[in-house]
């Protein structure tokens, strides 16, 4: 889901930006043809948006606010929970300071979390975080998503900005994290502070710490186990049949 | 027109099929040649050649010099179908098993299969025989308009419906879950190859209506469905060359 290409161009003309296709091209580093193309088709992506308003200097928050899908994204505190915060760690940063935890001479801890967001699996574990019962099949329900076709998004990590910003919708949480989740704005722009992963993190208590673990070993090991079950099929099939 | 359409699709099937088939015999994975046909994966390589020569053999002129040999006026084309046949069976029993359906296994493989191709070839020869073809004419297209030769072809058609039929559901239930794109997308062609096949058996009678000029456009329905089976197949052949399921489910932790 994107948003129309009229209300992109009423946008446009509202805010005193350009609407030549190469002009913005050069803003948001598109080739002038997409972006004509995403205006003709009436389907132009965030991304687009936010391309655009980083080219004129404008807050990308701000400028999402002003489409009517986007309207209240900035109607709540913009700072993430810890538990959304720690979501974008990776198991691997979280074994790190596990290790650190055992034997601090050992096992020096990172100055920095050193996996980037978003990795495998961050799309959904930040779904996991903001849980509060059914988010799912919120989210499916109100962006008219297959339930199904979710779950492979979640698995695939392609949650889309206006799925993130429903879920965090629907949860009550803040709906620019959402937007830093699937990585349509930085976490400058979210206001998120750089070392907030580090410190959250540090703080956390060690049952808490091990629980997460557990939890993001159970996932790895399904997910392996799915994979393994689809590479011994498709081998199978393709041994057989080839 | 229609004799142009016909050789020109012939002659596409014939490179089509002579090329995929020669690359599989050899192919430096088969280096044994002819003797890769008496392995299980050689099956594919025995359905290439049995419906290459079939094609072969309805060429005018290889029928004419076939016809001066043959004992009956128009064996030839008993042969080439005798030989499409074949390839059918060939390939229903290569994916009854390699799908692991039961129902296409009881029906196509085994006692209950070789009947039926014993009974369609019986079929074909004797609307063959009861036929009046004097002089000789590659798919019997002269003597269309004859009962008998409606039927030998009827046979030939309903014969191969009755071997795609039962694949029809594990090649659809395999186009949606395999979890391979590039698999899917083989058994997607795989499944509209049967669909076209299993659909010209159903609509012969439309076929007949239509009269003998319709015949070269039914049998171009024929050889899309043909070639679609034949792309898909190549398909998987190159999935598993590539190893592309093991490159696309790569069981390895690292995220490098």
């Amino acid at each position: 889901m994107a948003v129309s290409g009229s209300d992109f161009k009423q946008w446009l003309e509202a805010r005193g930006i350009t609407t030549s296709a190469s002009e913005l091209g050069r803003l948001t580093g598109l080739h002038r043809v997409t972006v004509g193309n995403q205006i003709r088709r009436g389907n132009v992506p965030e991304s687009t948006v936010v391309g655009v308003a980083r080219g004129v200097g404008m807050d990308p928050i701000a400028a999402l606010a002003d489409f009517k899908e986007y309207k209240d994204l900035d109607s709540r505190p913009r700072s993430p929970t810890a538990a959304e915060v720690l979501s974008q760690v990776h198991h691997a940063d979280l074994m790190v300071e596990l290790q650190h935890r055992f034997h601090e001479d050992l096992f020096p801890r990172n100055d920095k979390v050193r996996i980037d967001f978003p990795h495998d699996g961050s799309h959904r574990a930040w779904i996991d975080a903001i849980d509060t019962g059914d988010v799912r099949h919120d989210v499916a329900e109100k962006t008219g998503t297959a339930i199904t076709y979710l779950f492979n998004q979640l698995s695939d990590n392609k949650l889309t900005p206006i799925q993130a910003v429903t879920a965090a919708r629907v949860s009550g949480t803040s709906m620019v994290a959402g937007l830093v989740v699937v990585g349509l704005i930085t976490m400058e722009e979210g206001d998120w502070p750089e070392d907030i992963r580090e410190t959250a993190l540090m703080v956390m208590k060690n049952e808490d710490l091990v629980e997460l673990i557990q939890q993001r070993l159970n996932l790895l090991q399904r997910r392996l186990r799915q994979r393994k079950e689809a590479l011994e099929y498709a081998e199978k099939l393709t041994d057989l049949i080839g | 027109m229609n004799d142009s359409i016909y050789v020109i699709s012939v002659s596409f099937m014939l490179i089509f099929l002579g090329g995929l088939t020669f690359h599989r015999l050899t192919s430096r994975t088969t280096p044994e040649g002819a003797r890769a046909l008496l392995r299980p994966s050689g099956r594919l390589a025995l359905m290439g050649v049995l419906l290459t020569a079939a094609y072969v053999f309805s060429l005018p002129g290889v029928y004419q010099v076939l016809e001066s040999i043959v004992p009956i006026s128009n064996g030839t084309d008993f042969i080439a179908k005798c030989c499409a046949m074949g390839a059918v069976a060939v390939l229903g029993v290569h994916l009854a098993v390699a799908y692991g359906s039961d129902t296409a296994i009881n029906w196509i493989v085994g006692k209950r299969g070789a009947l039926a191709v014993v009974i369609a070839a019986l079929g074909v020869f004797f609307t063959l025989l009861a036929a009046e073809t004097p002089t000789p004419s590659p798919r019997l297209v002269d003597y269309a308009d004859q009962a008998a030769v409606e039927w030998n072809e009827w046979i030939v058609l309903a014969y191969t419906a009755y071997v795609l039929g039962p694949l029809l559901l594990p090649v659809f239930r395999d186009s949606r879950k395999n979890p391979l794109q590039f698999g899917r997308l083989a058994s997607r062609l795989i499944f509209v190859g049967f669909v076209l096949s299993i659909a010209r058996a159903i609509a012969y009678p439309l076929e007949l209506q239509a009269g003998g000029e319709a015949f070269y456009i039914f049998e171009l329905v024929t050889h899309v469905s043909t070639a679609c089976v034949v792309l898909g197949l190549w398909a998987f052949a190159f999935a598993k060359s590539r190893q592309l399921a093991r490159k696309t489910f790569d069981t390895g932790l690292s995220i490098k």
